[in-house]
């Protein structure tokens, strides 16, 4: 009889489950709960001086520093008994231009607020950990409210000589340190002796910028969008501020936003702003030179060098744009170039789609434009848009916003509702994603999934363009993303979109709430350190950890546990992926042990492992599990829950099982069947029979012989 | 039936005409007594359907041993080439009866032993028919009721 006397199936890791016997559930849970009830780890706190030294008073705000993602705070160097300082704290969350942070820590210059350090430390009162940028606090006043207190007009030497000249000077060495400022603005001036222009690293650039101190194409961008920018962006800034020192803040006061874009797109930017007034002759040229609607003869640092030293030539009054005579009606405004065009078509973006399946546009750039090869990309794109079914709708979207690239290059990146540079794409997830703006940020998640950053290269008018770093580094950043842009599973989705494109931002997950964690050590210590209050209520990982975790251990592919394919439900538990997800981090964090955080990956996955169908492999592996959890090495319970082969083991054993099952009720029915009773009967009958009939003939015919 | 099973068969009666043709001229009137008297155990083979024709077998021994009695003294005398009454023999019912006797108890041992057949294998078949069951009992306690259901599904 062929019946399997196996029970329970092989479970090939002898060495740790030889002397293991299986414990109940309830008392597995009894030891977890017992351990973590009594864990205290002792770990070193985050310091509430920041380097040791800079001390933050925070009974003392400076609400006169604060900026748009920061509260100002006096603060002290211990060492030097320095307290003429500030501190501004970043709201969590916030963006902070680290890049430049790197570069400027240290950074002295008479004309420059000095960033003396930067980095994390706890609020004593909150018991928050947060981001703080200490900087050195400049005397005097605020240009903008010295500017308030004069009466009558600023002389132009004072300007030219006690404003701009340092001003530039500062910008000048800035940017030869590869930063822009990006907040040149008569608020962020401090002015005692000499100006000293204020910070810029705690906000992405231009965030806190009033409209009119930004070039048309930062002012269509999204506040938090606007990249880096260039040097150029600074001088211009520096011409507003000029325009603002010479005729007051009253000047900008009859411009909203989308006014001044429409009146400099119809006038220029040196009409727009001068609103008819012409200036002294001493800023003429400087005005002209910086406020000039060619980009490219723009005035350089070398210009306002010659300008400061009294040279340079005579500039003539930039025109108003105009590229064709005839011009074009859409969405009831008359557009005389392919900018104003372009402006028109994202503010009314799905007239531009209807207009884009219309043969309109293209009878006007070869009639009037006489752009043949502009007309034939139209055509293209006509087809494209025409041909597009509603299901495509983000492929409309890509043909429209490389319309608009090719009609204005210079312009940020324009996308349904967004508008933003390159550059500027990291700073604008983090506040999408901070205003939970989800529309926003699948649309952001499509332009990078599809690689429609390569339509900005492609739009470039010249052919050599070659882009700045920031912008470089963006779309490499950009190439990197799209390899996994299209993956939404655990891991992935908008929140890695998010820590990738923002390498330095905290860990913005509920669990991590208090605390600004930028490192794998840092999350998991914290972690272990929160395991004994929410092992009981929460998951250990959730889409902001997992995120953050697959960014810094670089998981190119959606999490898929093949050892546990033989039990989807727990190959695609959120818990099995946490518990591969942390052991991943915790293997790149040497020598790092969470016992802790081990016992409530434990304590979460022990639910899930009731899918194992052997009992006896089942009490196996959880009692395995917990024993793995007390050596603190999370790496240890994936190799048994996830990497070892119980499943595959269990999954056998069980068919194995179900067969045996089979062959047994077969046999069970068969023995019970009279017909084979009665053959197997007549088959030993007739055995004995013979065997009687053989012995009587042999006794007779001995007996007969012996006779 | 098949060639292999034909075989012996052939080769048997070959082998009976041989002997049939030896008693005739060994024992001449002798082999008709046995003939007649082997006549329950020639009916046992064309009514026997069992493959290994067992009550034949049966019933063969058991009229040999009640003919042996008789055909021994037959076949020394033969051997020695001395007279052997035959038609006495023949004539004596009580020879006839005990011959016959012979071949009725072979089929008696065989409808008797069929009963202890039958008691032994249900016997055999219960002590495996429980321990199948509780080790069927152990996998649904290993596995759990889903053992069970797989296979219903199934």
């Amino acid at each position: 009889m062929a019946t399997n006397e196996q029970t329970t199936p092989d479970f090939e890791n002898a060495a740790a489950t030889s002397d293991v016997k299986g414990m109940q559930d309830s008392k597995l849970s009894g030891l977890i709960n017992e351990f973590l009830a009594g864990y205290k780890p002792a770990r070193p706190t985050t310091p509430e001086a920041l380097d040791s030294r800079y001390q933050i008073d925070l009974n003392q705000p400076l609400p006169g520093f604060d900026t748009k993602t920061a509260i100002a705070y006096a603060a002290s160097d211990s060492s030097e008994n320095d307290g003429g300082l500030y501190a501004l704290i970043c709201k969590p969350g916030t963006y902070q231009r680290h890049s430049a942070i790197k570069k400027l820590i240290g950074f002295e210059h008479k004309h420059f607020v000095t960033l003396k350090a930067a980095g994390v430390f706890i609020n004593p009162a909150t018991e928050i950990e947060q981001y703080a940028l200490i900087y050195t606090r400049p005397p005097g006043q605020k240009l903008s409210e010295l500017m308030a207190g004069v009466n009558g007009r600023i002389s132009e030497s004072f300007i030219s000589r006690n404003v701009l000249s340092p001003l530039i000077t500062v910008i000048g060495q800035l940017a030869e340190m590869g930063v822009t400022h990006g907040s040149v603005r008569p608020d962020n001036i401090y002015y005692g002796e000499y100006p000293i222009l204020g910070e810029c690293l705690s906000e992405p650039s231009g965030l806190s910028q009033p409209f009119y101190f930004e070039p048309l194409y930062r002012m269509q961008a999204h506040p938090a969008a606007k990249g880096d920018g260039r040097v150029e962006h600074d001088y211009y800034a520096m011409a507003i501020l000029t325009i603002y020192m010479l005729y007051g803040a009253g000047h900008f006061a009859v411009y909203t936003s989308e006014l001044l874009q429409k009146k400099i797109l119809k006038d220029g930017a040196y009409a727009a702003l001068m609103r008819g007034k012409e200036p002294p002759e001493m800023f003429t040229n400087l005005l002209r030179g910086l406020l000039s609607g060619n980009i490219n003869e723009r005035w350089s640092y070398r210009n306002l060098k010659q300008w400061l030293e009294g040279k340079g030539s005579n500039i003539m009054p930039p025109s108003a744009p105009m590229e064709s005579a005839r011009p074009f009606e859409f969405a009831g405004t008359i557009a005389h170039t392919r900018s104003e065009l372009a402006h028109l078509m994202f503010l009314n973006w799905s007239q531009a789609i209807d207009l884009m399946r219309t043969d309109q546009l293209i009878q006007w750039v070869i009639l009037n434009l006489r752009n043949k090869e502009l007309s034939e990309t139209l055509k293209r794109i006509k087809k494209i848009v025409s041909d597009a079914s509603v299901k495509n709708q983000i492929h409309v979207n890509e043909q429209i916003m490389k319309l608009i690239l090719l009609f204005d290059p210079d312009g940020p990146i324009r996308i349904g509702t967004l508008a933003f540079f390159p550059d500027g794409i990291d700073s604008l997830c983090n506040e999408l994603m901070h205003q939970h703006a989800t529309e926003e940020l699948r649309l952001l998640s499509k332009f990078i999934e599809l690689t429609m950053h390569v339509h900005w290269n492609d739009t470039r008018p010249t052919a050599d363009y070659v882009p700045p770093d920031t912008i470089k580094q963006s779309l490499l950043k950009l190439d990197h993303l799209r390899l996994f842009a299209r993956n939404t599973g655990f891991a992935f989705g908008h929140e890695r979109m998010l820590y990738e494109l923002n390498p330095n931002l905290a860990c913005r997950s509920p669990l991590c709430e208090k605390k600004h964690i930028t490192t794998l050590s840092g999350l998991l210590t914290h972690l272990d350190n929160i395991s004994a209050s929410q092992y009981r209520n929460q998951e250990a990982i959730d889409l902001h950890i997992a995120a953050f975790i697959a960014s810094r251990v670089s998981i190119m592919h959606e999490v898929k546990l093949h050892q546990l394919i033989p039990h989807p439900s727990l190959a695609t538990d959120k818990n099995s992926m946490a518990l591969h997800i942390i052991s991943l981090a915790q293997s790149r964090c040497t020598n790092l042990q969470c016992p802790g955080l081990a016992h409530w990956l434990v304590f979460r996955v022990l639910p899930v492992l009731d899918i194992i169908r052997s009992k006896t492999l089942r009490a196996q592996v959880k009692t395995v599990a917990l024993q793995c959890a007390k050596t603190g090495y999370t790496q240890n319970i994936a190799e048994i829950i996830i990497h070892s082969n119980y499943a595959v083991a269990d999954m056998s054993g069980f068919v194995r099982a179900i067969q045996t099952y089979k062959d047994n009720t077969q046999r069970i029915s068969y023995l019970k069947r009279d017909d084979v009773i009665e053959s197997y009967s007549q088959s030993v009958g007739y055995m004995i029979a013979k065997s009687l009939a053989y012995l009587g003939f042999a006794v007779i015919f001995i007996h007969l012989w012996v006779e | 039936m098949s060639k292999k099973n034909q075989a012996p068969s052939t080769l048997l009666m070959s082998g009976l005409a041989v002997s049939s043709l030896v008693g005739i001229v060994v024992i001449k009137f002798g082999f008709i007594f046995i003939l007649i008297a082997i006549l329950p155990s020639i009916v046992a083979y064309f009514i026997d359907r069992d493959e290994f024709k067992s009550a034949f077998r049966v019933v063969l021994l058991c009229n040999l041993c009640a003919l042996m009695p008789n055909v021994l003294p037959m076949l020394s005398a033969a051997v020695r080439m001395q007279p052997y009454d035959v038609i006495a023999l023949m004539s004596d019912p009580i020879v006839w009866l005990v011959v016959y006797s012979g071949a009725a108890a072979g089929w008696s041992l065989i409808f008797l032993c069929n009963y202890i057949g039958r008691f032994l294998v249900i016997l055999y078949c219960e002590y495996q028919i429980g321990r199948l069951l509780r080790f069927q009992k152990k996998l649904v306690e290993e596995w759990g009721e889903r053992v069970k259901q797989e296979q219903e599904e199934a």
